[in-house]
């Protein structure tokens, strides 16, 4: 017999040295006490004593047996027979190749995942079996099982060889129930190797208990507490557009636990997701802070209209191509559309003006932009901008604002910015309704004597998240001398800067697939200084850079079980399911159709009828990644051993040549059984033996 | 005496009675609550019992003649009592370390014996000086000669019987004054009594009675054999009458005796079981010697059980069993 958790049997025996470590302690400290009736005392003790001695040992002894049996319970003893090494056993193997197994294995062996680390146990516990032996090949995510017939040790060698790891959760309950119901059906006796890293994503230890299984369970822990947490949490497009300099820069911000001493750097490798070109540049860790930037540049094509970038990290900081701490960026080769209508009466210029002045490239950075009359929006004109900056909404007539809404619900970024000019136009009405129900903005604008300030703590907007730590010193020196007021529901819009007077200055709506946001007041000196403040250049930039991010439209990315874009009919694999050359068909509900909807970043492929024919558009989506399955932390060790205690029936360091011919969980039982028995018979003689309480003579 | 409107017993109860600093005032709280407690026959002396009447013959002192017959029958007869000359009572306390024991606490302050000072609680001695000395207030209320001794291995204070003023004074302060230490040999005490006794006497033996049974009998028999009469009151507390105790420790005795491992749980039935065995052939002994036996609860009034006996004693000598 073995025991699952030596080491609480060992507790068990030194529990049963509690009672009589209390017997003898209790003993000691009761103080003597004076009695004159001693002779009757000691005829009394000579009486009952002898009797009552060996009661009191007998109690005593069935107090340590229960002690010992609860100890030997929750050690789960296995009775185990040891076999012959040359007798031949059924062997299932259970390989973890979740999308979770693609953490690194172990500091000391870098390069290797846990996936393939998990595989070479794997291989390593076939090659010891004895000839004759049979192997069944299971693996957590399901893409191959051999449930009907075991096969040959070398043959199972090659299929696990032939394993890649997938972009699946894992499993790992399904798969063990699949590995023990094949060796229920075998005559041979059985065992099954579980080998995986056990992250967090590989199994959720508090969730997921594995079922009792008949055969042996032999776990190989193939995980390394050493693995790399770090995660990007995103990437900023920097420079402009790749037409005008060959090439891109983007920021890509990675955190690390703070437990994570050991890497000060981490590189983060941005690749061209369509041309597989890619460049590398380090996140430098500041001592102390969990959040660095790597600022990469990469060559791109100038021809090509359409880009991904997908920022990614070493494998042994994070899960190889993991979907979830991935983020791609797509890039639209059109500028930023401004609208407005030329002016030459005026001398502090207009709101475009100055917008334009922030988007110019300055030191490399900028947004490339154009012109459009507010005349000239018409039904279709907004089709291809992902960014459209209004900054003369009184002349938009209402099928402008059509289009405008249209953008916007099929996935543009829309920036309002108040008239300056006097006008009697309802413009307040159509531009509320861009921003969504319940929205009103007042029909007169107010002036604000003395100007008014903004709050120096302004609330968290994804718009203002990169700049947010210089936000108080930015938004001080600016003063509001006349303003919209802008009301409504808090689900509805979302302040990004407001004013001393809880007013917003700017507001962030989405509506269907875009992003609307509006200024309350103009970037011109009669309205405010805003324009002319440090802040405006990259209150701007960020607008449309972070906006664009928010956006959920074609051409951006859907990360996890997220929709498709409109009129998406077909998906080609491009990264994660490489394995697949089939590709999926969609319907025209946007719904996949037939086999269940595989996992990694595709380019969706979308047809369109436009009125001069068919169109052809290709974008990318990342599909059904769940990100718990891909949680690369380690459980916690404690957790992590008692939940292996809790499901294994023999200890991983006996498994290799012994079977287990009784459950250990009966085994248990028994023993808790026995030890209940135990100590209802100590009660009752307890009972029995104590002497009642007589009343006084 | 005790204050109208109260009850005698609630003066008589060993916490009332501990806090009586001057001895005297104790005794006398006791007396008064056995008169109290024998309504029907108070002052009922032990000295003075009529016997019977007899015809007068020649010789006889005229002084018994009982003139109210003679009045109505013109025959001479004489009274005749039972004793002719006041009861001699001697009153033997035990003093030994024994009776050192209790387990009713007395408060700082409180009156008591040596015993009472030295353990902080109301004792067998405290409780059998308490009762003795309210004992010899009632005889000497009724002119009867009483003494004291306090015994343990030998007499250790002798008060020799007497009825005059100072008797009482005498008989409290021995009482008061007596160490509690060293066994009690009954027979040794007795022995030496006998030895200054020339009359009849009743002698009261207040003590455990936890010796050897044994030297008790001899010392009875020794009275016996001399005509005396006697009364055993065996004072015990009421934790040795009960072992009410949830312990398991060593007991160690008052007398030298060896430290003894005891659970008192364990052992409680056969104790007690022992202690009614003793007590019984206490009775047994004294009971087969013509005397009168009676248990003293130290946690109990005195004065009831106190007048009950004597109440009882009296009925004895009434009807005529000796």
């Amino acid at each position: 017999m073995t025991f699952i958790s030596p080491w609480l049997a060992v507790a068990g025996a030194a529990a049963m040295a509690l009672p009589i470590l209390i017997h003898l302690f209790l003993r000691r400290r009761q103080k003597p006490i004076e009695w004159a009736a001693m002779e009757l005392l000691r005829r009394a003790v000579q009486q009952s004593q002898r009797a009552r001695r060996v009661e009191r040992w007998i109690l005593l002894v069935l107090r340590c047996l229960a002690l010992l049996l609860v100890g030997l319970a929750i050690a789960r003893p296995a009775t185990v027979t040891a076999i012959s090494m040359n007798q031949p056993v059924v062997l299932a193997v259970v390989l973890d190749d979740s999308v979770a197994s693609r953490v690194a294995a172990s500091s000391t062996t870098p390069g290797q995942t846990a996936f393939e680390a998990a595989r070479a146990a794997c291989i390593e516990s076939i090659r010891a079996l004895p000839s004759g032996s049979m192997v069944h090949v299971f693996t957590t995510s399901g893409s191959i099982e051999h449930t009907s017939e075991a096969v040959l040790p070398d043959r199972a060698v090659a299929l696990l060889g032939a394993l890649e790891p997938t972009h699946e959760p894992s499993r790992v309950r399904q798969a063990v129930d699949r590995a023990d119901d094949a060796l229920r059906r075998m005559t041979m006796p059985g065992r099954i190797v579980l080998a995986s890293s056990f992250s967090r994503g590989a199994i959720d230890t508090e969730a997921q208990v594995l079922p009792a299984t008949k055969a042996t369970l032999e776990i190989r822990d193939v995980g390394s507490d050493d693995t790399g947490t770090a995660a990007i949490v995103s990437m900023v497009q920097r420079t402009l557009g790749p037409q005008s300099t060959g090439s891109i820069t983007v920021d890509v911000a990675v955190t690390r636990p703070s437990h994570e001493q050991l890497r000060r750097s981490i590189p983060v490798t941005v690749t061209d997701v369509l041309t597989d070109r890619s460049a590398t540049a380090d996140a430098i860790f500041i001592e102390g802070s969990q959040r660095a930037v790597a600022t990469v540049t990469l060559a791109v094509d100038p021809a090509l209209t359409e880009h991904a970038w997908m920022a990614t990290i070493p494998s042994d900081r994070q899960p190889a191509d993991d979907l979830r701490a991935a983020t791609i960026s797509t890039v639209s080769a059109d500028p930023v559309l401004v609208v407005d209508r030329e002016r030459l009466d005026i001398d502090e210029g207009s709101s475009a003006q100055w917008i334009e002045r922030a988007l110019e490239p300055v030191a490399g950075m900028g947004l490339a932009h154009r012109r459009m009359d507010p005349s000239d929006v018409r039904p279709g004109s907004l089709k291809g901008s992902s960014s459209i900056i209004i900054c003369r909404p009184e002349l938009l007539d209402g099928a402008a604002w059509t289009e405008c809404a249209a953008a916007c619900e099929s996935g543009a970024l829309v920036v309002v910015v108040p008239p300056t000019d006097e006008t009697f136009v309802e413009w307040q009405v159509p531009c509320a309704a861009l921003l969504g129900p319940g929205v009103t903005i007042r029909r007169d604008h107010v002036n604000h004597d003395p100007p008014r300030r903004l709050q120096p703590q302004q609330p968290t907007s994804p718009i203002t998240q990169l700049i947010a730590s210089e936000l108080t010193e930015l938004v001080a020196p600016i003063e509001v001398s006349r303003s919209v007021v802008i009301e409504g529901p808090s689900t509805t819009v979302s302040p990004i800067l407001l004013m001393d007077d809880g007013t917003p200055m700017m507001v962030l709506a989405t509506k269907g697939r875009g992003v609307v946001v509006m200024f309350a007041t103009a970037p011109v000196p009669s309205w405010s200084t805003l324009a002319t403040k440090p802040i405006f250049v990259p209150l701007v930039q960020e607008t449309i850079r972070q906006g664009e991010v928010l956006l959920d439209a074609g051409g951006s990315v859907i990360i996890g079980l997220g929709r498709l874009p409109e009129g998406t009919t077909e998906l080609r694999p491009i990264r994660g399911s490489t394995s697949q050359d089939v590709s999926l068909t969609i319907d025209p509900a946007g719904v996949i159709v037939g086999d269940e909807a595989k996992p990694g970043i595709m380019q969706a492929i979308t047809t369109q009828n436009m009125s001069a024919g068919s169109s052809r558009t290709e974008s990318l989506v990342a599909l059904n990644v769940d990100p718990a399955a891909c949680d690369p932390q380690r459980n916690d060790p404690a957790r992590l051993a008692a939940w292996i205690n809790q499901t294994l029936t023999t200890p991983s360091s006996a498994a290799t040549a012994t079977n287990t011919t009784q459950s250990s969980t009966s085994a248990s039982v028994w023993l808790l059984v026995a030890a209940a028995l135990v100590i209802l018979t100590e009660t009752l003689l307890g009972r029995t033996f104590s002497v009642p309480e007589p009343k006084a003579t | 005496m005790a204050t109208p409107g109260l009850r005698a017993e609630q003066y008589l109860s060993p916490e009332t009675l501990a806090q009586l600093a001057p001895f005297e005032l104790r005794a006398k709280m006791i007396a008064d609550g056995v008169m109290n407690g024998m309504h029907q026959s108070p002052l009922q002396g032990m000295a003075v019992e009529f016997a019977a009447h007899r015809q007068y013959t020649a010789g006889d002192s005229i002084r018994h003649l009982d003139w109210k017959v003679f009045g109505r029958s013109d025959k001479l007869y004489v009274k005749e009592y039972r004793q002719e000359t006041n009861l001699d009572v001697m009153i033997l306390v035990d003093g030994s370390a024994s009776m050192s024991f209790g387990t009713l606490g007395v408060k700082q302050g409180w009156g008591g014996t040596d015993a009472t000072r030295r353990r902080g609680a109301w004792t067998k001695f405290d409780h059998a000086t308490a009762s003795a000395a309210a004992l010899a207030f009632l005889c000497l209320s009724q002119r009867d000669r009483v003494g004291v001794a306090v015994g343990a291995d030998g007499l250790r204070g002798v008060v020799r019987k007497s009825a005059t003023r100072d008797q009482w004074r005498s008989i409290v302060r021995c009482l008061s004054s007596e160490p509690v230490e060293a066994r009690f040999a009954p027979a040794a005490c007795i022995n030496q009594l006998l030895a200054q006794t020339s009359h009849r006497t009743l002698f009261v033996i207040l003590s455990d009675f936890l010796g050897d049974p044994e030297g008790l009998r001899s010392a009875l028999a020794r009275l016996r054999h001399r005509g005396h009469d006697a009364m055993l009151l065996a004072m015990l507390d009421h934790r040795e009458l009960t072992l009410d105790l949830d312990v398991e420790a060593p007991f160690v005795g008052l007398e030298g005796e060896d430290a003894l491992d005891v659970d008192t749980r364990t052992i409680r039935k056969a104790y007690l079981d022992e202690l009614q065995r003793h007590l019984q052939l206490i009775d047994r002994q004294a009971r087969a010697f013509g005397y009168d036996s009676q248990v003293f609860d130290t946690h109990e009034s005195v004065g009831p059980v106190l007048a009950a006996l004597l109440s009882r004693r009296e009925g004895m000598v009434g009807g005529g069993r000796r």
